[in-house]
């Protein structure tokens, strides 16, 4: 209550001083003469901001291009991300296949009880080696294809029989 | 006043309303500024304002509401520039304020210093929002509507401003009370 009296009573004495401005007419001039120099002085450069229609058509202009803008870096960042997934997934494939044959000539190779004499000295070159694997990984899937039909035959044979 | 005189170019025109409003106008700013070289460059520039965008002024709108809403921004672009922020002798302003606490005359009046120093002191912790809304509504005493006009913010944006800045303010009092 007793804040509220004060806040009232210094608002009111604040309400109550109006001051006058220190040398009005040097104020008041001043403006006057700011406004006949400015008058005085033509705009050379931006006198074309007058007019009307040229403002809004350069307005209009403006918001096309920037639509304009956007949507190409929308397109353009979409082409970005499909890019992206397809280098990702021949990088994928690459990397996978180097590693599998790799893991192959460690195994078949380097693993095996007659190479580990030899690892010190070995003088095959790499590109032999990946042609021996090569051709090791075609063999092992005609050998897996052969088992596979020579299964399916004995079941062919089992079931006439039966 | 002839609106379309003004618009027309017509310095004559234009200073009988320079004449007019430039006591209410430097009272105002001053009032929100608290600061007298900064109100009579705001009133100046104000004006200047108007004399370039006259051609602009709509047929049927109050000038004076206009000349005060081009007044208040830029008052408020100066409250928001951080090295305004104002700080004041906290000691000086609290012996003040005791002393006019203290002194139960009625119709005690404040000289130039002791109004800008108690005004600049009871709106140092407003936000520029803030003090211009109480200014407008507590010091002016302008109805919402004209604020609103004045300053385009929303009814209760100004509610809800004077009512935060009122309660920073008697906080302020409070402490110098108590």
């Amino acid at each position: 209550m007793r804040i509220m009296k004060e806040y009232n009573r210094l608002i009111k004495l604040i309400r109550l001083h109006k001051p006058e401005i220190e040398n009005r007419e040097s104020l008041k001039d001043s403006i006057m003469s700011g406004i006949k120099s400015d008058q005085a002085r033509p705009d050379y450069l931006f006198w074309w901001t007058e007019i009307r229609w040229l403002r809004r058509s350069l307005a209009v202009a403006a918001s096309v291009i920037i639509g304009i803008f956007i949507v190409q870096q929308m397109l353009i960042s979409n082409r970005i991300d499909r890019l992206e997934d397809r280098m990702i997934s021949i990088n994928t494939e690459g990397i996978l296949e180097m590693q599998r044959e790799n893991v192959l000539i460690n195994s078949v190779v380097l693993e095996s009880p007659e190479a580990s004499r030899f690892t010190d000295s070995i003088l095959v070159s790499t590109d032999d080696l990946l042609s021996l694997i090569r051709e090791y990984r075609k063999l092992q899937e005609k050998y897996d294809e052969l088992v596979v039909s020579d299964l399916s035959n004995k079941q062919n044979s089992v079931k006439e029989k039966l | 006043m002839n609106i379309d005189e003004i618009r027309a170019g017509n310095h004559k025109e234009f200073n009988r309303l320079v004449e007019n409003q430039i006591d209410s106008l430097y009272l105002l700013v001053l009032r929100i500024t608290c600061n007298e070289e900064d109100a009579r460059d705001v009133v100046q520039d104000t004006f200047m304002k108007v004399w370039v965008k006259r051609k602009t002024i709509k047929n049927g709108s109050s000038l004076k509401a206009y000349i005060r809403r081009i007044a208040v921004n830029k008052c408020y672009d100066l409250l928001r520039m951080k090295k305004y922020r104002q700080r004041t002798n906290i000691d000086i302003e609290r012996v003040m304020l005791n002393e006019l606490s203290e002194g139960k005359d009625a119709d005690y009046k404040l000289n130039n210093d002791e109004a800008l120093s108690l005004l600049k002191m009871l709106a140092s912790e407003l936000s520029p929002r803030q003090k211009l809304v109480f200014t407008l509504v507590e010091i002016e005493e302008l109805s919402h509507d004209e604020v609103s006009e004045i300053t385009g913010m929303s009814k209760t944006n100004i509610k809800t401003n004077l009512r935060h800045a009122r309660l920073r303010i008697e906080g302020i009092i409070r402490k110098y009370v108590n």
